[in-house]
């Protein structure tokens, strides 16, 4: 996931790309992009990654967005996240939080210490935790010998 | 009853006369046994190997009581012990050549134990007492190889207790030496002397009069149903109905009751299933596989360990709404569990309305649902691709070109749209564009992304008949 901490001043991003983590203080960011006709207010762009020079787009969820279909997957918390980004950006910038293509505010509180008990951050994916940690780690020695994985 | 003499008032009984009183009755009592058969050892006198230590002799039970030819009583009390090493007339019994043998019989005889000496009227000395006795005999017959060496003949006035082999080196005489075919053993009755009442018989010849014949007909007859119960036994065909032939059933398996009912039975069952051996060639290979209700939930259609590996354990689950192909998977009846915890699980899932491709890529022990799934929705409205759920990233290709097409310094703008592969299970909450060869045209921004696909848009200022472009990656999430 590429949103993997919020705090009150900064968001840390971990670039999908190159796996570098940015920290981006939120003051520095803004809500929507274009202008004009061709203004879009449900986009959060960040700036281009330090490493590798990608833009990552955060992306609020539409109008009528049913339930995630996974609650509780890391596409679950992430959506969270953004949209929570999205909401307290918004309201700095003194949106509204309503209407079509317009600011709304993110998830509640409620719903965000339900899911994020330990503070906005993502959790380390189960895959993640499963990643070898050197050469000797015995799964990799596991699927060398053919006994692992596949 | 016997001849007798009557001696008279004033006889002067001589010592001749008063023997021929004891003689006549002593010839009428051994009348009587030869009259009636009484020939042969009684009981007793039965040989075995000298014990404690076996030698070159054989011990005789007592007590041992016998009839020679001419009546006399032959009897001992105590056990006897036979010297086989020599015979009555001393000479050696030994083998000599090796491979040869000889044989040895071993007789008893009547005899008289004299004693009590008196002294007569003629100053002579003689013995009053002359008691019934018996003596063993122990006779041999020629050296000759094993097997062809002749046995002594029998004696008139003696009776064959037993015959003994003798070989070549030998030290010990043991039960294999001991040979009882000959042995003069008494005889109460001839079973041709004894009569029989065979008016009643069902399946010996009425015909027979004595116990002879009547064993002799049942000899007959065993012979004959042991020749036919042979002949049935090796029948190749038409035995033995099977339909008289009983099944035990201990374990309660069959609803017959004869074996051709259970065989009737088992390849009724097994020929639902498979092709039967008279049924020409496949003998033994599956028909259609039909199974009936099986449970309810989600119960195990198939399995197979394929070539032992846990993790390609192969498995097939149905229940109200799809069949399930799985690896390293089965359900245990709340989660899936893995056979190896080492390796990934993996599978599809069909059903009327949809098909899923499923991984699971976490390892877990067991777990409720597969990590990762692709479903193809048929029914659905939109249906012409797959649908990813679980932690999905996508990678694609993304270009923008455009042109200045006037002839002064102008605002070009360049747009589209990118279709995702598989339809997301949410829209997505971060794009990623990374760049691969960009001109003078700067990173598209992203708007009205989607479930299936998301807009690009990016704008240039270019000199009159400039060109711009960006080609690059996306990466998104959801």
């Amino acid at each position: 996931m590429t949103v993997a901490e919020l705090s009150a001043t900064e968001l840390v991003q971990a670039c999908v790309v190159c796996g570098a983590q940015n920290r981006l203080p939120l003051a520095t960011l803004r809500v929507g992009l274009g202008e004009g006709e061709e203004r879009r207010t449900s986009t959060v762009a960040l700036p281009p990654c330090a490493s590798c020079g990608a833009s990552e787009f955060l992306l609020r969820s539409p109008e009528g967005e049913p339930p995630h279909p996974a609650p509780g997957s890391p596409g679950h918390l992430h959506r969270l996240l953004v949209d929570h980004l999205y909401g307290r950006l918004a309201l700095a910038e003194g949106g509204d939080g309503g209407g079509p293509g317009r600011p709304r505010p993110g998830p509640s509180d409620e719903e965000l210490r339900r899911w994020f008990p330990g503070g906005l951050r993502m959790p380390p994916s189960k895959a993640e935790a499963l990643r070898p940690t050197g050469p000797d780690d015995p799964l990799l020695r596991a699927i060398a010998a053919g006994k692992g994985r596949g | 009853m016997a001849d007798r003499v009557d001696y008279y008032f004033r006889q002067k009984v001589t010592e001749a006369e008063l023997d021929l009183g004891f003689e006549l009755l002593e010839r009428a009592d051994r009348n009587l046994a030869a009259d009636i058969g009484l020939f042969g050892i009684v009981s007793g006198a039965v040989p075995a190997p000298h014990s404690p230590l076996p030698g070159l002799s054989v011990d005789l039970t007592a007590p041992a009581r016998a009839y020679d030819r001419a009546g006399q009583r032959v009897f001992f009390g105590t056990g006897q012990t036979v010297d086989c090493s020599v015979d009555h007339n001393g000479l050696p019994t030994e083998v000599t050549a090796a491979g040869n043998e000889r044989w040895l019989s071993v007789f008893l005889r009547f005899s008289r134990s004299l004693s009590d000496p008196r002294t007569d009227g003629n100053s002579q000395q003689v013995l009053f007492r002359r008691d019934e006795s018996f003596e063993l005999v122990v006779r041999q017959g020629p050296e000759a190889p094993a097997g062809s060496a002749p046995r002594p003949l029998l004696e008139e006035a003696e009776l064959l207790v037993c015959d003994v082999r003798r070989t070549a080196g030998q030290t010990q005489i043991v039960g294999t030496d001991l040979d009882l075919t000959r042995r003069q053993a008494f005889v109460f009755a001839p079973a041709g002397a004894v009569l029989v009442v065979a008016g009643l018989w069902k399946a010996l010849a009425t015909t027979a009069s004595t116990v002879q014949q009547a064993l002799d007909s049942a000899d007959a007859l065993l012979a004959q149903q042991g020749g036919r119960l042979g002949a049935h036994l090796e029948a190749a065909a038409g035995a033995h109905a099977a339909s008289a032939v009983a099944v035990a059933d201990a374990g309660g398996l069959l609803n017959a009751a004869h074996v051709e009912g259970a065989l009737a039975e088992i390849l009724g069952a097994f020929g639902a299933g498979h092709v039967r051996a008279n049924e020409g060639a496949n003998a033994g290979l599956h028909r259609a596989i039909r199974q009936p209700v099986l449970g309810a939930g989600r119960v195990l259609l198939f399995e197979s360990g394929v070539t032992g590996a846990n993790e390609t354990r192969l498995r097939a689950y149905g229940d109200d709404g799809s069949v399930w192909v799985t690896f390293n998977a089965a359900w245990n009846g709340a989660a899936w569990a893995r056979d190896t915890a080492s390796f990934y699980a993996g599978g599809f899932r069909f059903a009327r309305h949809e098909f899923a491709f499923l991984h699971d890529d976490l390892l877990a022990p067991a777990f409720a649902d597969f990590a990762k799934q692709w479903t193809l929705r048929m029914n659905a409205e939109v249906n012409s691709g797959f649908e990813t759920s679980g932690a999905v990233r996508e990678v694609g290709r993304l270009g923008l070109h455009t042109r200045n097409p006037t002839l002064a310094v102008a605002n070009a703008t360049a747009g589209g749209a990118v279709t995702f592969r598989s339809r997301f299970p949410a829209t997505p909450s971060s794009i990623t564009l990374a760049p691969k060869a960009s001109f003078k045209l700067p990173t598209p921004s992203v708007f009205e992304a989607d479930r299936d696909g998301f807009g690009v848009f990016a704008h240039a200022s270019l000199t009159a008949d400039a060109v711009a472009y960006w080609h690059g990656t996306y990466t998104a999430v959801a």
